[in-house]
């Protein structure tokens, strides 16, 4: 079969076509979003509003016979909990996989949550690739495991395997036939009188998933020259401690990362002098380790922050005092944070220049948004978006961001809780992100009564994550025409009686628009309706 | 093991130039891997991909000092991994900086012998202001063992059919520089 160079989220994407999946649905997502692109090309995919939306689209899709999937980062998670935790209870029809980003290093993230802890209070299997071959492997391999145990699984990923190339084989698609339809409300209705026997049918399954880890072939062994040194270890954190310690160590790679097993961590330990945990952001493995009464180091001399370097773990596990096995403690504190000292480099006499964060790019419709704001020196409730940079110098124009559609709740509450601010604070939230969860923040601001200003930012596209089409845009990711969200009507429909649009360009008009609306004592929208520049150059 | 860096701005195309080095390296039957930076940091952010080609590759990161050969398509962005660099790796490096938003200060930005090259004015003459990194892959050519027909092969196959040529000019240019 044909190898090339592919990239982590072209792999999975690879491994969906050939697995036969058949329904794809996501919200775009920094590191997740290019699966679903690549899906496209071949299978039938979309843009869901939220990823709660894409979720509940899936698991709709596996109830109805077909294999479903869909992507997100790992905030991305935090929004389609609900539907899947209950979804671990009903189990699939068609198998079912979701696939969670993590961001070790916050590269493009506002926090770098482990999602693995979902797996665990999910009762879900989860997988994690290292490389492309594994997540295209993988990927095919999950929609197995998901019909086999009757279970959604989840394949975890993070950006550096998502974000990576390496060398992967294609497979032959193999064709899925829709499972049958059969009416069935016992599995299908959770009801609590329903809910209750799907829950212990649930820890059987996680008993049964218990067995089955104990002997999967995706777990394996990878003996060193030396027993000293023995490392437990999954996704690309694998391979930086294979890159630090070479043969130096041996290695139990975990290709399943949920459940764990016993009987070769038994194994493998009695093999080794020294048991170590590599694993970037939690403890989640040691834990599991030190629950079943293994002795293993890891985050007492290892960070819970970021992603590890080769030589951060060479210092950590090679330094004298560590590899000698003695019971030294660590000082831990030490070592949480991976950021290097400024110092000029010893080879070529340079200092790092100060550091080059993303900008908004030249032209930019947000610049004029931002720049009517900070004129009238207004306080803003700011949200995820090319639109967040705003909150960098020169204009540091955004007092708070917290998660996606947050903006416009928020700042229902500010004003819940001081009034008087409705005359100089707004909420700031870009086109896809009130499609997201803008909504349903502006339909509680009109039905509880504040005076919010509330501007949306429509640049016609969701250009943070890299220029999807969203509700609004017109055209779908199959790149069919569909009808256009109309955000005026919307927010009419919702109840907002003052919605006015603006040039952001319009200095004047958009100056005024927002005078107008800190003044009055009802609910008010401004759009600010501007494409992306940059996507207007690449068309 | 070969490792190389590519350090550049947001929009400058160090993906496409890692991609280009891969399929050198693959087609040779090397184990290759690379790193890239998508996302909120091509926002005119740093940005750094990196390349690594072996006999098995384990992870695509390269640590501070093991660095073979840096490319830089920004004279700032190469000065910021210059730590990357082996004492004994070379660097490739454009001569242009691009300012950096709120700092005036001008920064000592070329390490001794470093391969310093004008590639936006010879990509500005090849026909494309855009074949920068072109550019550079032929200055870096010089001290690579691949043939002509080898770098042709690697090029045609990660650009598309009508900027092959302007993209080949650039790099031929860029071996003379
Ligand atoms: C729950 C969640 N899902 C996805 C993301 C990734 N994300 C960050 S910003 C953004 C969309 C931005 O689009 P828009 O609001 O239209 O603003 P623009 O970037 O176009 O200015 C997305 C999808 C996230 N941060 N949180």
């Amino acid at each position: 079969m044909e190898k090339r160079l592919m990239l982590g989220n072209e792999a999975v994407a690879r491994g969906l076509y050939e697995a036969g999946c058949s329904f794809v649905s996501s919200y775009p997502g920094t590191p997740s979003s290019e699966i679903t692109k690549y899906a496209s090309e071949h299978i039938y995919a979309e843009w869901a509003p939220n990823e709660k939306v894409s979720v509940e689209a899936s698991v709709g899709a596996s109830f109805a016979g077909a294999r479903a999937f869909s992507a997100m980062k790992h905030v991305g998670l935090n929004v389609a909990a609900d539907p899947l935790f209950t979804a671990s209870y009903t189990g699939v029809g068609g198998g079912l996989v979701i696939a969670v980003a993590d961001d070790m290093g916050c590269h493009p993230s506002q926090n770098e949550q482990d999602s693995r802890h979902y797996a665990l209070s999910m009762k879900l299997p989860m997988l994690e690739p290292c490389d492309s071959q594994e997540c295209l492997d993988y990927t095919r391999l999950a929609f197995e495991l998901s019909e086999q145990y009757d279970t959604p699984v989840l394949l975890r990923l993070s950006t550096r395997v998502s974000h990576s190339r390496s060398v992967a084989a294609e497979g032959k698609p193999k064709p899925y036939d829709l499972k049958d339809y059969v009416k069935d409300a016992r599995k299908w209705v959770m009801t609590p009188a329903n809910a209750r026997p799907a829950h212990v049918k649930v820890e059987k399954r996680m008993l049964a998933l218990g067995e089955a880890c104990e002997t999967t072939p995706l777990n394996t062994v990878i003996r060193g020259t030396e027993n000293k040194i023995g490392v437990i270890s999954a996704g690309h954190a694998y391979l930086t401690a294979r890159e630090a310690l070479g043969d130096k160590a041996s290695y139990f790679k975990l290709g399943m990362i949920y459940p764990l097993p016993v009987g070769p961590i038994a194994e493998f330990a009695k093999t080794v002098d020294e048991l170590w945990v590599i694993e970037e952001l939690d403890d989640f493995i040691e834990t599991h380790c030190r629950k079943h009464g293994f002795k293993v180091r890891g985050k007492a001399d290892l960070s819970p922050l970021g992603e590890y370097t080769a030589q951060q773990l060479r210092d950590a596990i090679l330094a004298p005092c560590c590899a000698c096995s003695c019971e030294t403690t660590h000082e831990s504190g030490q070592n949480t944070t991976n950021q290097p000292q400024p110092t000029p480099d010893i080879h070529s006499g340079l200092c790092p220049p100060p550091p080059r964060p993303p900008v908004l790019c030249p032209g930019c419709p947000h610049w004029g948004s931002f720049a009517a704001i900070k004129k009238l020196g207004l306080t803003v409730m700011g949200d995820i978006g090319c639109y967040t940079l705003g909150a960098s110098p020169p204009l540091s124009a955004i007092d708070f961001c917290l998660c996606m559609g947050a903006s416009v709740s928020g700042l229902h509450g500010v004003l819940k809780a001081r009034p008087e601010f409705a005359k100089s604070t707004v909420a700031v939230i870009g086109d896809s992100t009130f499609w997201h969860s803008g909504i349903t923040g502006l339909l509680n601001i009109v039905y509880n009564q504040t005076p919010a200003t509330v501007l949306i930012l429509d640049n016609a596209t969701t250009a943070m994550t890299g220029h999807q089409p969203s509700p609004g845009t017109g055209e779908t990711l199959m790149g069919q025409k569909a009808p256009a969200a109309d955000l005026e009507t919307v927010c009419r429909g919702l109840g907002v009686q003052s919605v006015a649009t603006v040039d952001p360009r319009d200095q004047k008009a958009l100056e005024a628009a927002l005078t107008e609306a800190l003044a009055a004592d009802e609910p008010s929208v401004i759009i600010c309706r501007r494409s992306c520049v940059i996507q207007e150059v690449w068309r | 093991m070969t490792n190389i860096v590519i350090a550049g701005v947001g929009g400058q195309g160090s993906i496409f130039t890692a991609k280009i080095l891969g399929s050198l390296y693959m087609a040779r039957g090397l184990d290759v891997k690379l790193t890239e930076v998508h996302g909120m940091a091509q926002r005119g952010g740093s940005v750094v991909t990196m390349m690594k080609a072996g006999e098995t590759v384990c992870s695509p990161l390269v640590s501070a000092g093991e660095a073979d050969y840096l490319i830089g398509l920004e004279a700032t962005e190469a000065a910021r991994t210059a730590e990357l660099l082996a004492p004994q790796g070379a660097a490739f490096v454009s001569s242009r900086t691009i300012p950096i938003a709120g700092q005036s200060a001008v920064y000592a930005v070329h390490g001794d012998g470093w391969k310093v090259v004008d590639a936006l004015g010879i990509a500005t003459e090849a026909g494309n202001p855009r074949c920068e990194n072109a550019v550079l892959l032929g200055a870096f050519s010089n001290a690579a063992d691949f043939t002509e027909d080898e770098w042709e092969a690697a090029i045609r196959a990660n650009v598309k059919p009508n900027l092959a040529d302007v993209n080949l000019k650039a790099f031929k240019m860029g071996q003379s520089a």
